[in-house]
């Protein structure tokens, strides 16, 4: 009985004593979920807060202050979100100041994501300013991190709700849009963070703008220009209108905790491919026998990259073997490409078409001085120590280093049709 | 009365396993990374193996004694003032130990999950846990632990598991850290990791002969090498050596990275799980042996009146470090580096006394 009852105790006890001092209710915070940073005008670095408040029809949450803007969630519900502002010289100074301003204490537990000015991420204040975070116990080091093209402030107030939404849910899922469309990257604080001192490679984040459709005139005269490629264009300059107002396209590149430059979306689904971080994208190359058509090939399958790096010499020698494979999507000439001796010019025209983008993207990135490929972890190979790796100091090397590339692709399907006849029509066979 | 229970080699090798494993979920980690750089998770292994040979001379005195613990040989050996004075300094050196520990559990608790709690709230009601468990008893102890040890491993695995994602083998490399022989020397150093095996001496009492204690022994020092060594490996994979000697607690961290899009992610109360329910096994243990030799010493025969005053002596001990930096910096450090000189040598020095003074136990089988 005795024991029984020490048990009881045992067991009882901590439930009574759980957490008093930091026991909160859900309530007694207003959840951020996006933060803006950039340089400030009055203070050091202006803070931008998105508090985005579900409220039913019933209750409210309380008010969390700043400009409030409310999105049409449709079903009874009203998916709201508020913005403040605020410069201060960190930080940590900006939230207790914002926490005497409003009824509820900022929490950053459910933070989805940083939003960095590209002003801010150039100017090589990363390093002080957002590494930090990874110190901070509410900032998870899954925030992702966003570099926008102009304010920070004026985008976060731009980030609306999608469809009825959360805010967090339409950032989540367009994120999640990275692994399809490999257009622009997906990185986080803790990539953030290792990235700006690893000796393996460098930093990239998500590129970020706003898009107002200015880019997509309502009216002129027809394209007449030939091929283009696909997504070869940063962030804000994609020929769109209507949609979210807000979108990621491209990668910002940084060496060490320093913005350096940026890549177009084309770029970014090259420094992917490389990376192997994608196994499936698509491509739409020129028709190889009549240029001014396209012809969109999906890749399925990326094989494991074959990466070999000679560290003999003052230059470092990068050797890249890519294979794929993946199927012919469209053929708008309607050309036999299904036969197979005209499988083969679409698998080399294909294989050119990768080559050059991967070289053109390295290219850029040697320029810039950042390895965002990863071929870093090749070198690191070849060494037995730390003390040998740190001495050769890859970082350095790198922009001298020389490239080589060879893609393989098989053409596996030609999707639903095995053959193309012409078109036929009063002038005749085509 | 101070009982002597006796249980099976699972419980035993359970709460070993648990009081030593636990320290890896701590600030070890990333001064591990420190010092060795990438080769931490086989230097882990090389402290097993060292920690394993010094334990082979206690387990040869044990052995040599049949049916007595290690402060009953000192005695015979030694003779009772010195005897005493040695049993008395593995106790203090025990106190020690589960003060440090107790207060680095305290410290990253409060980093990571209760910033707002004075220190002394959370160890009051840890210690609460603690003196119930001890006032049960051993035998209690290592139940409870046999009981835990099923769920802990479980979710050690599944984080393991689920940090898959984050891993990148090539961050293990430079294979050799920072040196071979660096690897080699902290090995052999940090063999003090493992130095709670001690503990099988100390309840010698309750374990079924030698046999028994040389399967819970090694057996002990071999699943807390594999444990400690996938940990490291798994955090090695997933943080490069830079950032990862940064960290307090690398495994929290590699847990809380887990995101599997909306659906799995915020994975870093599992670990909150293991954390206390280890420590609480650890700590609960540690003190019940503490206890055990200082009854011995002092020649107390019913235990039970000790606890409180212990438990008291405890909590102000765990109270003299500023801070965590001082816990990791100054006391934990030291207590890693050089603490095989209180766990394993005195073992060998009465090993070579009982040799030279030819004493020995009475035979098992008489």
């Amino acid at each position: 009985m005795r024991k029984l009852a020490l048990i009881f105790l045992a067991a009882t006890i901590p439930l009574f004593f759980t957490a008093c001092f930091d026991a909160n209710e859900i309530g007694d915070f207003a959840y951020v979920s996006l933060l803006g940073i950039e340089q400030g005008v009055e203070d050091t670095f202006r803070f931008t807060f998105q508090i985005p408040k579900s409220t039913g029809g019933a209750g409210s949450s309380g008010g969390s202050g700043g400009g409030g803007d409310t999105e049409g969630g449709g079903q009874g519900e009203e998916k709201e979100k508020g913005t403040i502002t605020i410069e201060a010289p960190s930080f940590f100074s900006a939230i207790p100041i914002l926490n005497s301003n409003i009824s509820k204490e900022l929490n950053f537990m459910h933070l989805e994501a940083i939003v960095i000015s590209e002003g801010m991420a150039s100017s090589g204040k990363i390093g002080e300013l957002i590494t930090p975070y990874a110190r901070f116990r509410e900032i998870r080091r899954t925030t992702k991190i966003i570099i926008c093209k102009g304010t920070a402030e004026k985008f976060i107030k731009q980030v609306a709700p999608y469809s009825g939404e959360l805010v967090t849910q339409t950032i989540e899922e367009l994120i999640k849009n990275s692994k399809k469309s490999s257009f622009f990257p997906v990185s986080n604080l803790n990539d953030a963070y290792d990235g700006t001192k690893s000796t393996y490679h460098a930093f990239f984040g998500t590129y970020a703008a706003i898009n107002e459709g200015e880019k997509l005139p309502e009216e002129g005269s027809v394209y007449e220009g030939g091929y283009r490629i696909p997504g070869d264009y940063y962030a804000g300059d994609v020929p769109r209108s209507n949609g979210q107002k807000f979108e990621f396209f491209g990668t910002a590149v940084f060496d060490g905790d320093k913005m350096v430059g940026k890549l177009t979306g084309f770029e970014t689904q090259m420094m992917m491919l490389v990376r192997g971080d994608v196994k499936r994208m698509s491509f739409t190359i020129a028709d190889p026998q009549k240029p001014e058509l396209v012809l969109p090939i999906s890749i399925k399958e990326v094989d494991k990259l074959k990466v070999q790096v000679d560290i003999d010499g003052d230059k470092p020698k990068i050797k890249l073997e890519l294979g794929m494979e993946g199927d012919i999507a469209i053929i708008q000439s309607r050309i036999n490409y299904e036969k197979p001796e005209m499988k083969k010019i679409v698998e080399a025209a294909f294989e050119k078409y990768i080559e050059d983008g991967i070289n053109r993207t390295f290219q850029k990135c040697r320029e810039m001085k950042c390895d965002v490929f990863n071929f870093g972890h090749s070198a690191v190979k070849k060494f037995l120590t730390i003390p040998e790796w740190e001495e050769y100091n890859w970082i350095d090397k790198f922009p001298n280093s020389e490239f080589e590339v060879k893609a393989n692709f098989t053409v596996r399907r030609t999707g639903k049709m095995l053959k193309s006849m012409p078109v036929l029509s009063t002038e005749g066979k085509e | 009365m101070n009982k002597e229970c006796k249980f099976g080699y699972h419980e035993a090798i359970s709460s070993i396993v648990i009081t030593i494993s636990i320290r890896a979920f701590f600030t070890s980690a990333g001064r591990v990374v420190e010092m060795v750089g990438t080769a931490g998770w086989y230097m882990t292994l090389i402290s097993a193996a060292v920690a394993s040979f010094l334990f082979l001379f206690m387990y040869l005195l044990l052995k040599r004694f049949p049916r007595k613990n290690i402060m009953q040989i000192n005695d015979i050996v030694l003779g009772k003032w010195a005897g005493s004075i040695l049993s008395f300094i593995l106790g203090f050196f025990l106190l020690i130990i589960i003060a440090i520990n107790f207060r680095e559990f305290t410290e990253v608790l409060k980093i990571y999950v209760l910033p707002d709690s004075p220190p002394s709230f959370i160890m009051i009601i840890f210690m609460l846990g603690v003196v119930i468990q001890t006032f049960m008893g051993l035998e209690t102890i290592v139940r409870y632990a046999k009981f835990v040890v099923y769920m802990l491993l479980a979710g050690y695995i599944f984080v393991i598991l689920l940090s898959v994602q984050n891993f990148k083998p090539t961050q293990l490399l430079p294979i050799l850290g920072n040196g071979l022989d660096k690897t080699i020397i902290n090995g052999f150093l940090r063999c003090s990791f493992y130095g709670d095996v001690i503990i099988v001496g100390i309840i010698a009492l309750s374990l079924q002969g030698p046999q028994e204690i040389k399967k819970i022994g090694f057996g002990s020092i071999l699943i807390s090498g594999l444990v400690a060594s996938s940990s490291l490996l798994a955090f090695g994979l997933v943080f490069p050596y830079i950032t990862a000697q940064e960290l307090t607690s690398p495994m929290y961290e590699m847990a809380s990275l887990i995101d599997y899009g909306g659906f799995l992610k915020h994975m870093d109360p599992i670990f909150l799980f293991l954390w206390n329910f280890g420590s609480f096994i650890e700590v609960s243990l540690l003190f019940y042996c503490s206890i055990l030799v200082y009854c011995h010493v002092f020649r107390i025969t019913d235990y039970r009146p000790v606890i409180i005053p212990m438990a008291t002596l405890l909590y102000s001990i765990s109270l003299i470090p500023r801070g965590i930096s001082e816990v990791i910096g100054k006391y934990v450090e030291v207590i890693r580096s050089w603490g095989w000189v209180i766990y394993f040598v005195p073992s060998i020095a009465i090993l070579i006394i009982a040799a030279i003074r030819k004493k020995k136990g009475e035979s098992e089988n008489a």
